[in-house]
């Protein structure tokens, strides 16, 4: 189901509306708690995200917007994940994501090393499990391991 | 020189290169000067696939046009193997990084250079790429 079907989305793309319109740092908060646990990475982009971002200057707020898309996409691919290979996304890595309209996402996932020895290509199943979601994705082309 | 060549030349210099990070790994290099090597890493990876592509197909190969890059991510991604569309992707992604991303503030950066050398390689060295 693409994200812009999904009921969640739905609620948590009104909550982007009203933070837009009001910049209510609070309703960022909960929205950015939801999504902040698959991103724990040092180097991880997504972790950008904060309320010191929410700025009224400029198009800081569709930059957010824009970063919250992403958020919720990951999320949904790390449903997927879950379900499909049953392991979830520890981090992400997102290079040349400002440059291009849609990149691939590097993530880490749990128990990796395992699933390595366990697969004759894990990174090529992570992929396939992870297809449909990423043919239908406004932000991603294909996903790696880091 | 021809395409097949080039991809030749572009994936033995990466592979050298490749090798004298794990050389200088064992001595203590700046963040800085591992990741100016990993950018030509990825430069010079994604420029063996792109020219094994080229080896294919005779058309782009003859074509002057500008849109090259973008043709060949299309063809791969439309009508490529699974693990080709994958791997050029995946370096497409980290090519952009690495030639257009010039921040000086970057962290480490988390690739695993084995086994990227090692999809590589296995796409380099195949007769045929299936597109």
């Amino acid at each position: 189901m693409s994200i812009f079907n999904n009921t969640n989305y739905n609620k948590v793309a009104t909550s982007v509306s009203i933070i837009t319109a009001l910049t209510i740092p609070s309703i960022a908060t909960d929205v950015y708690n939801v999504t902040s646990s698959i991103a724990t990475s040092s180097y991880d982009k997504s972790i950008d995200y904060s309320i010191s971002k929410q700025s009224t200057m400029d198009n800081s707020n569709i930059k957010n917007d824009i970063e919250m898309l992403r958020l919720l996409e990951i999320d949904e691919l790390n449903n997927e994940l879950n379900m499909k290979l049953n392991t979830s996304i520890s981090k992400t890595w997102l290079p040349a994501n400002n440059i291009l309209n849609k990149s691939c996402l590097f993530v880490t996932v749990e128990n990796q090393e395992d699933l390595i020895e366990n697969y004759k290509d894990f990174e090529l199943e992570l992929y396939l499990a992870l297809e449909e979601k990423i043919n239908k994705s406004s932000f991603f082309d294909m996903i790696a391991l880091i | 020189m021809n395409h097949q060549d080039l991809a030749n030349q572009f994936n033995d210099f990466a592979y050298q290169l490749i090798n004298h990070h794990l050389v200088l790994n064992d001595r203590i290099i700046s963040i800085q000067d591992e990741i100016f090597l990993k950018r030509i890493i990825f430069s010079r990876y994604y420029y063996a696939l792109y020219h094994k592509y080229l080896e294919h197909n005779s058309t782009l190969s003859a074509s002057s046009g500008t849109n090259i890059h973008s043709s060949i991510r299309n063809n791969i991604q439309n009508k490529g193997d699974t693990k080709l569309k994958q791997v050029f992707l995946k370096l497409r992604t980290l090519r952009m990084w690495a030639d257009y991303e010039l921040d000086i503030n970057s962290s480490v950066v988390p690739i695993n250079l084995e086994r990227l050398s090692n999809d590589v390689y296995s796409i380099v060295k195949r007769i045929n790429i299936n597109c």
